[in-house]
Order: C-alpha cells, then sequence, then structure tokens
C-alpha cells in the first residue's frame, strides 16, 4: 500500500495519485544540504551534517527517491535540474491547458507583455540566440528554461505546498516583498489565498515553451506578480493590451485530467507544464502577439526542433529557450520592475526604484536557510550566548524551531504558532536563566510575625499557670478528684488480684529516665499492691538504664533484681528459650541461682509486667515471649503511646494496660477501691488537667486567628 | 577467589543460622533449642559488645572534636569528662554499676536531668498546637476534635465538662485509633517476615556488603 504523503489514505500499489485528494503518490525524496551537500531525510528541518537549515529542501532524483515520510508529513522543496517541475495545476488540482493550439485566441498577461514589448526592441532574429546559460539566470530560470523530460509522472517535491497551505489557511500573512531566497526558490507565496498556489517555474517554463500560451486564469496573481511585481504600474506600459482568451469553459475541457505517460511527455525543451500535452509544432501560427512582434524570443530554436524531432532530450543536456538566452546576452532589455526581482546586472534594486522593502513575516524567517559563515565570524545576533547558568557559553542550545516536523501542514501551523508565541517564551526563559542560581541564594531566617511572637511567652505562660495553681489553690480545678473509668487499669488489677501468694511475677523496666516522672508513680503503685498480695518478683531490664531506675523502687528483700538484658527482641528470645543462663549474675554481682528462685522457665512464671516508654519494647514482649508462653503480659506505658499499644490489649495480647499517670490512678482505685486520694496525687491530677486544658485553648485561639485572618483580610 | 568464597561462606552461615532459629518455632526439639539458645546467647554478648563499641566511638568522635578545636568543643571535654568519671566510679568498686557513688550519680545527675530536657516538650507541644493545628480542612476539622477530646478525656477536668468524654476518648482509642495503628502494625510485620525471606533466600546480602 502506499499512503499518501497528504491527506494518509492508503492507495494500491502502482498507484501514481491519490485516489482521495488526488496527490501524486510515489514521490519521496531525500533533502540535500543545501551548504554541505550532505544527505538528510526528508523529515529533518536542520541538517544532520552542519546544523543549516534545510527549508527549502533540495530534492535528489527520482533514483534515489526513498518511501515517502511520515503519514501527512514533507517539506517544502525546489525542483532540482534532474527533476521534472509538475505541470500546472497538477499540483493545486486545476483543469490543466492544453499548449500550443489555443495560443492565437490566449490572453496574454500584462507582465508577458512589457516583457515582450521590450524584448522585441533588441532582440535577435529566431535562431541566433546562445544555448549557453548565462551566469546571471538564476537557477530557478534554468530549471524553467530547460525542464527535464524524463519520467513526467515523477512526482515533485512539494516546495510549493507550504505555501498553498499557507495560502489556504489565511493568505493576510503572505507577505509584500519576497526575502531573497524565496527568489531563488522562484515560489513567492500568494495574495489570495482562494487560489490554489501553484509552482512559480512551471508558470514560466510554461510561457517559455509555449510561447504562444495563454496564461491561465486559475493562475493567482503572485504568478503574474512575479513577472511583473507588484509594484505600481510604470507610468508608460511599454505593450498592447492582451488579445481575448478563449473561454475558460472551453479551456477546461480541453485540458486533461490525468497526466500523460511517459510515452506522451513533450519531446523537447518545451516543458511539460500544461499536463504533457504534445507540444506546439514550430510549423504552428504563433499567438497574434508574436506575430505582431517579429522577434520570436520564446520560440524554439532550429536545434531545439530537431530534437523534438528526434525524440525526448537527454535529462542531462538542458534547454535553454531563446528568450532566456537573449536575456542573458544583455541584448534584451527587462522590464524595469523585473529588474530588481531577476537580479540583472545593472540594474536598480528594489529600494532603488523606490519600492520599500516589506518585512518578512516571522513564519517566513524561520524557513530561511541558514547562511555559511565566514571563518571567524561571530554568531548571529539572535543567537547569543548563554552568559551564566548551566548553559553559559552555550548558543542557541534552546532553539524555539520545533525540532520535530510533524507535517507540512502542521508544521507551518506550528511555525505561525511558535512566531507568536516565542517572544513571550524567550522573555521568560531570558528571566529564568537570570535569576540567581539556588547555590547563590542565602537562605533567609525564618522571621516569625511580629503579632505572633509573644506566643511562646503565652505557652509558657499558661504552662506554668497550669503546674502553679494547683499547688498554691488546691482544689481550685473542678473535678479533680474524680479519676476516670479506664477498663484497661481495671483489667490489670484483676490480673494481680488473681495472682496467689509466692506467686513468681516477672517485671521489666523497659523506659528511660525522661518518662520516669510519669511512670515512676504508676510503676510503684504496681509494686506496692504486688508486694501486699507477696508475689516474688524477679526484676529486669531491656534497657540500660532500667536496673538503676529498679533499684530506686524499694524492690525489698522479696525481689530480685536481675539486672540487664542485652539484645532487646534477640535478648527476650533468649528468655522465652529458656530462663536459665539468661542471667548470669544479678544487679548486685551475685550470681543468679535460677533454682533457688523457682523459674528454670517463663512457664514458671504467673504474669509478666512490662513498664515501657516505647512501643517496641511492648511488640518485642508480645511478639518473642507472648508468642512462646501462655504467660499473660500487662503493660505500663506512658500517655504518649497508648495508641500504638491499643491494638494489642484489644487482641488480648494484653492483659492488662495502665496508661501514665491517670492510669495508675485508675488502676489504684480499681486495685483498693477504699485508699483516698492523697493531695499530692489531686494536686498531680489538676496539674494534668489544667496542662491539658492550656493546650486546648491554644489549639482554639490558633484557629481564630487563622481564621479571623480568613476571613478579614488578613495574610493566612 | 577468596572474596567469593568468603562472601558465599557468609551467606551460608547466614541461612542456616537464620533456618536453625526458625525451625524451633515450629518443631519441638531439644537439639534444636539448645543450638538456638546458643546462637541467641551468641547475639546478646555481640549486642553486648556493640554498646561497648559504641561507647568507643563515642569517645573518639569528640576527641576529634577536642583535637579540632571544632565548634562546641567545649561540650565534648565534659562529655568526656563525665564518662571518665562514671566510669573510675563503677571499677572502683566491685559492685559495679550498683555502687553507690553510680547511683548517686545517676539517682541524682541522669535521671533529673533527662527527664527535664524531655519535660521541656510540652512548651513545643503547646507552641506547635497553636500553630499547626489548624483547620484547613474537613479531614483537619475531625482530627482536631478527635484530638480534644482525647486530651480531655485523659484528666479529670473533662468529664466535669462532659461526663461521657471518657467513653468517648475510649471509643476513639478502641476503634478508630487501634485500627489504624494494627494496619501500621501489620504493614510492619508484612515488611519483618518479606525481609526476613530475602535474607535466608540469600536475596539480600546487607551482611557482605
Amino acid at each position: 500500500m502506499i499512503y499518501c504523503p497528504n491527506c494518509g489514505t492508503a492507495n494500491r500499489d502502482g498507484s501514481s495519485f491519490c485516489n482521495q485528494c488526488g496527490q501524486r503518490l510515489g514521490g519521496g525524496s531525500k533533502a540535500i544540504c543545501p551548504f554541505c551537500g550532505a544527505e538528510n531525510p526528508i523529515e529533518n528541518i536542520f541538517c544532520d551534517a552542519c546544523g543549516a537549515k534545510l527549508a527549502p529542501l533540495v530534492t535528489r532524483g527520482a533514483e534515489e527517491k526513498e518511501k515517502p515520510g511520515l503519514k501527512g508529513l514533507s517539506l517544502p522543496t525546489k525542483p532540482t535540474e534532474e527533476e521534472e517541475p509538475a505541470p500546472l495545476g497538477e499540483e493545486a488540482g486545476l483543469p490543466q491547458e492544453p499548449t500550443g493550439a489555443a495560443g492565437e485566441e490566449e490572453e496574454i498577461p500584462d507582465w508577458l507583455a512589457r516583457l515582450r514589448a521590450s524584448l522585441g526592441e533588441t532582440a535577435e532574429p529566431e535562431g541566433e540566440a546562445s544555448e549557453e546559460m548565462p551566469e546571471e539566470v538564476p537557477d530557478w530560470l534554468r530549471d524553467l528554461g530547460a525542464p527535464p523530460v524524463e519520467e513526467p509522472e515523477e512526482p515533485v517535491a512539494p516546495a510549493p505546498e507550504e505555501f498553498a497551505a499557507e495560502a489556504a489557511g489565511g493568505a493576510e500573512e503572505m507577505p509584500e516583498e519576497l526575502p531573497d531566497w524565496l527568489r531563488d526558490l522562484g515560489a513567492p507565496p500568494v495574495e489570495e489565498p482562494e487560489e490554489p498556489v501553484v509552482p512559480a517555474p512551471e508558470e514560466f517554463a510554461a510561457a517559455a515553451a509555449g510561447g504562444a500560451e495563454e496564461m491561465p486564469e486559475e493562475v493567482p496573481d503572485w504568478l503574474r506578480d512575479l513577472g511583473a511585481p507588484p509594484v505600481e504600474e510604470p507610468e508608460e506600459p511599454v505593450a498592447p493590451a492582451p488579445e481575448e482568451a478563449p473561454p475558460e469553459a472551453e479551456a477546461e475541457e480541453a485540458a486533461p485530467r490525468e497526466v500523460p505517460a511517459e510515452a506522451e511527455a513533450p519531446a523537447t525543451g518545451v516543458p511539460a507544464l500544461l499536463g504533457g500535452e504534445p507540444p506546439a509544432p514550430a510549423e504552428e501560427p504563433l499567438a497574434a502577439w508574436l506575430q505582431e512582434e517579429g522577434p520570436v524570443i520564446l520560440e524554439l530554436s532550429e536545434e531545439e526542433t530537431a530534437e523534438e524531432e528526434a525524440g525526448p532530450a537527454p535529462a542531462s543536456a538542458p534547454q535553454v529557450p531563446a528568450w532566456l538566452e537573449t536575456l542573458a546576452s544583455g541584448a534584451a532589455v527587462l522590464p524595469e520592475e523585473l529588474g530588481p526581482v531577476l537580479g540583472a546586472p545593472g540594474k536598480p534594486t528594489p529600494e532603488e526604484v523606490g519600492l520599500e522593502r516589506a518585512a518578512i513575516p516571522s513564519w517566513l524567517e524561520v524557513l530561511r536557510p541558514g547562511r555559511k559563515r565566514e571563518e571567524g565570524e561571530e554568531a548571529p545576533a539572535e543567537e547569543p550566548a548563554e552568559t551564566e547558568g548551566v548553559l553559559e557559553g552555550v548558543r542557541g542550545a534552546l532553539r524555539l524551531v520545533p525540532a520535530i516536523d510533524p507535517g507540512p501542514d502542521q508544521f507551518v501551523r506550528a511555525v505561525s504558532a511558535a512566531a507568536t508565541v516565542t517572544p513571550a517564551h524567550a522573555e521568560t526563559l531570558t528571566q529564568v536563566l537570570a535569576r540567581p542560581t539556588a547555590a547563590s541564594v542565602r537562605p533567609r531566617a525564618v522571621r516569625i510575625p511580629r503579632r505572633e511572637r509573644g506566643l511562646p511567652w503565652l505557652a509558657f505562660l499558661l504552662l506554668l499557670a497550669a503546674v502553679l495553681i494547683p499547688v498554691l489553690a488546691p482544689g481550685l480545678v473542678p473535678g479533680g478528684g474524680q479519676v476516670p473509668v479506664a477498663k484497661p487499669a481495671e483489667d490489670f488489677a484483676a490480673q494481680i488480684q488473681n495472682l496467689a501468694p509466692g506467686a513468681r511475677v516477672l517485671f521489666s523496666f523497659d523506659y528511660d529516665p525522661s518518662v520516669s516522672t510519669e511512670l515512676d508513680w504508676p510503676v510503684r503503685e504496681v509494686l506496692d499492691n504486688l508486694k501486699s498480695r507477696g508475689t516474688v518478683l524477679l526484676v529486669m531490664s531491656t534497657t540500660p538504664t532500667g536496673p538503676g531506675l529498679a533499684a530506686r523502687m524499694g524492690l525489698g528483700n522479696t525481689a530480685t533484681l536481675l539486672g540487664y538484658l542485652p539484645g532487646q527482641e534477640m535478648g527476650l528470645q533468649r528468655l522465652a528459650t529458656s530462663f536459665s543462663g539468661a542471667f548470669l549474675v544479678d544487679y548486685q554481682g551475685k550470681q543468679v541461682d535460677e533454682t533457688a528462685l523457682g523459674v528454670q522457665s517463663l512457664g514458671d512464671v504467673a504474669l509478666i509486667i512490662t513498664a515501657a516508654s516505647s512501643q517496641d519494647a511492648v511488640r518485642w514482649w508480645v511478639e518473642q515471649v507472648g508468642s512462646q508462653t501462655h504467660t499473660p503480659i500487662c503493660a505500663i506505658v506512658s500517655g504518649a503511646i497508648e495508641p500504638s499499644v491499643r491494638p494489642y490489649y484489644s487482641s488480648g495480647q494484653l492483659a492488662g494496660l495502665v496508661s501514665g499517670w491517670v492510669g495508675g490512678l485508675a488502676y489504684r482505685r480499681a486495685a483498693s477501691p477504699d485508699t483516698p486520694m492523697s493531695a499530692q496525687d489531686m494536686a498531680a491530677m489538676e496539674a494534668q488537667s489544667l496542662g491539658h486544658l492550656a493546650v486546648v485553648v491554644l489549639i482554639v485561639l490558633g484557629n481564630l486567628a487563622y481564621w479571623g485572618k480568613r476571613l478579614f483580610g488578613g495574610r493566612s | 577467589m577468596k572474596v567469593k568464597f568468603g562472601r558465599s561462606l557468609a551467606v551460608a552461615i547466614t541461612i542456616g543460622t537464620g533456618l536453625l532459629v526458625l525451625a524451633n518455632f515450629f518443631v519441638r526439639n531439644e537439639y534444636l533449642r539448645r543450638v538456638q539458645q546458643t546462637l541467641l546467647d551468641w547475639a546478646m554478648i555481640l549486642a553486648a559488645v556493640a554498646l561497648l563499641l559504641g561507647a568507643l566511638n563515642v569517645i573518639a568522635t569528640h576527641l576529634r572534636k577536642i583535637r579540632g578545636r571544632q565548634p562546641g568543643w567545649v561540650y565534648s571535654l565534659f562529655l568526656l569528662a563525665a564518662l571518665g568519671t562514671v566510669v573510675l566510679l563503677g571499677f572502683s568498686d566491685p559492685r559495679g554499676v550498683a555502687s553507690p557513688a553510680v547511683s548517686w550519680v545517676f539517682l541524682y545527675v541522669h535521671v533529673p536531668l533527662q527527664a527535664t530536657i524531655f519535660a521541656l516538650t510540652a512548651f513545643f507541644i503547646a507552641s506547635a498546637a497553636y500553630r499547626a493545628f489548624r483547620v484547613r480542612s474537613v479531614d483537619s476539622f475531625i482530627m482536631l476534635v478527635a484530638g480534644v477530646i482525647v486530651l480531655l478525656g485523659q484528666v479529670p477536668l473533662g468529664q466535669a465538662i462532659w461526663d461521657r468524654i471518657a467513653a468517648a476518648k475510649d471509643w476513639i482509642l478502641t476503634y478508630p485509633s487501634t485500627a489504624g495503628a494494627r494496619g501500621i502494625i501489620l504493614g510492619v510485620a508484612l515488611g519483618t517476615i518479606l525481609t526476613g525471606l530475602r535474607v535466608l533466600l540469600g536475596i539480600d546480602r546487607p551482611h557482605v556488603k
């Protein structure tokens, strides 16, 4: 299948034209860099070798053609010498005009009339024109004069497509005056968007080949203007008005819809511009204006006529029409308007003839091919080197032209869109790059807003009041004597109540001195209860400071301080495996006699109690010991870790739980309901109540300030 | 080649040790129990040695700081002086850490100072409560309400304000809080299992790097 490069429609193999849009198929080509000559994929915008812009592209001949690029992807190209220009109207879908015969009634465009008039004054007789192409003649004119005749069905690289696309999109962006490189291309943009664009060279070729051929009605004005640039009309017309052209309807009827086969192609240097119609024979009557003017500058030479009779001319021998040779020889005088356009030597420049050089649109500027720089020449000013940042010293690293060609139409649109947004983007990029790097920015010190500078003092004063008020005025806090109900503490007390006298209880001090003020009181409460129950205490610790904390508790004679068990969970696993050997000496340095203690394993212990300040310690006991033995485990923890330890109690892995000072009070109320609360305990509870209340007040104040700022216009 | 052999040997030891200890959880065997006990004893000894190595590292670090007159080197000097004093007191008495001198330092220097430092966090918590506990969304509002209930439900004052606040606190800690905490615990457990399997299968070899 062959996919149409224009619309993407799949066509069967061997198709020459798209069955959907009529686009000529099989016309893939390579792009030749105009500077270094390197071959580039047709999709490239810039040359792989030298970085020059490849638009407009130069296509390679048919023998090196490749398959078309991506679907709907093409770039403007310029036909080469070996390549035949597409027939007029074929690219643009115009009805093709017959050649030659209808010339008598053709309408002669103004520029041809002026050209005829000017040449008629000085042109040499027919057949005397030299075949040498003068150096001053632009290349595209050479192509016009000698269109290759072989393989007429080969598609031409869609050089004018971008202009056609642009014309379709809106002709208001077309420039009034062409840049130099577009002059070389010979395909200036059109000014009438509704009219399809055709390659300029073909039109000139048609004029050169047919001589008497009419300028079709569908030809846009820009082609006419190329012959006669869009300047004010000369004050003195140099040519008579052209004759009437045949009706357009007749011309369309005569125009073939298909491109003729190669055998039907013109056999001479006459270009197959008009759809491959046989060239007008030399003996056919010339156009009226040519007959009148005498010198037939656009008529074939004798050699060309001979070649026409002999057969197709080789592509390597381009034919130059006589009229171009006349131009080259200097015998002909170009119209004043053509002088600046064609760049004839000695002719005034557009500025000299009073033409104002229009600004080139940005979308055309991005298509301008790069210019070779001389040695030592600095980079152009539009690509300044970066002065700082990671791109320091690099030029043009951040091009704004899209690097991937999305296709001819998309390309033009993308470039046009980029042209409108790139100034803003470039400005933004410049600002970003001009910012100092992070390393050079000195971090600012965090400044507390003035209105919040007294906040720490407010917090300190509230907490100080919470501590001092219960001491200075006990009983002032409502509910100070009440003890909250806590079922975990009640379960803890129940476990101790169930211990028989003489039962072994393993008590582990697994907290740090930092929380000793919080945990010492409930720990002491539990220890006193255990001693009152006549239990045998085995005290240990999984933290190095635990034995020291236990030693100051006044354990009594019935307790044995085993000391520190290293290894954390490994030590507890060792303890669960066998109590024997886990402690060789106790905290006092005496040898531990397990037999005397009556404990060979944890199975001999009736209750395990851990006083912990971290969740990990409780987890170690539950995981390493609780899973190996059936000994109930109770925990005394700080209030901070209660939420994380609570799941073990809820699952039954902890038989009881006392949390903080409040939990200790709850435990005491459950274990000894008749014991009254001392004044010290009441002061502690009141202080804790006020402390919690102070935190709540601060939270409320913070939210009031926050929402006040948001609702009443302050800074949030 | 030696390096490869050594690493393989280390990996083999690791896998074998882990499997032996693990097997004791599933198989009741006296031989396995003794092997596991021996290995755990070694681990406890190594943990104790690690404490000693940690102490030596602290000494080396602060000596370097003092030698280089780095900022705060005076504090390092005090730290080493205190450390040396306690060590000397401990070694000077056969009772070791249970000696009266060491106990005195511990009870009247170490414990009060550490408790005081911890108590200072109350002021930071109060300040943070003002700055950070802002109601910016529905979620933060729910968290704020739950926090206030738990705070006041812990103390008798809360009951004086609302007699059912303790029950509300227990409900929050029992259901929503437990659900979240249990999810974290289960996630940690699964991660631990996975890590153990990777080590036992020789996929992860952090000990031979």
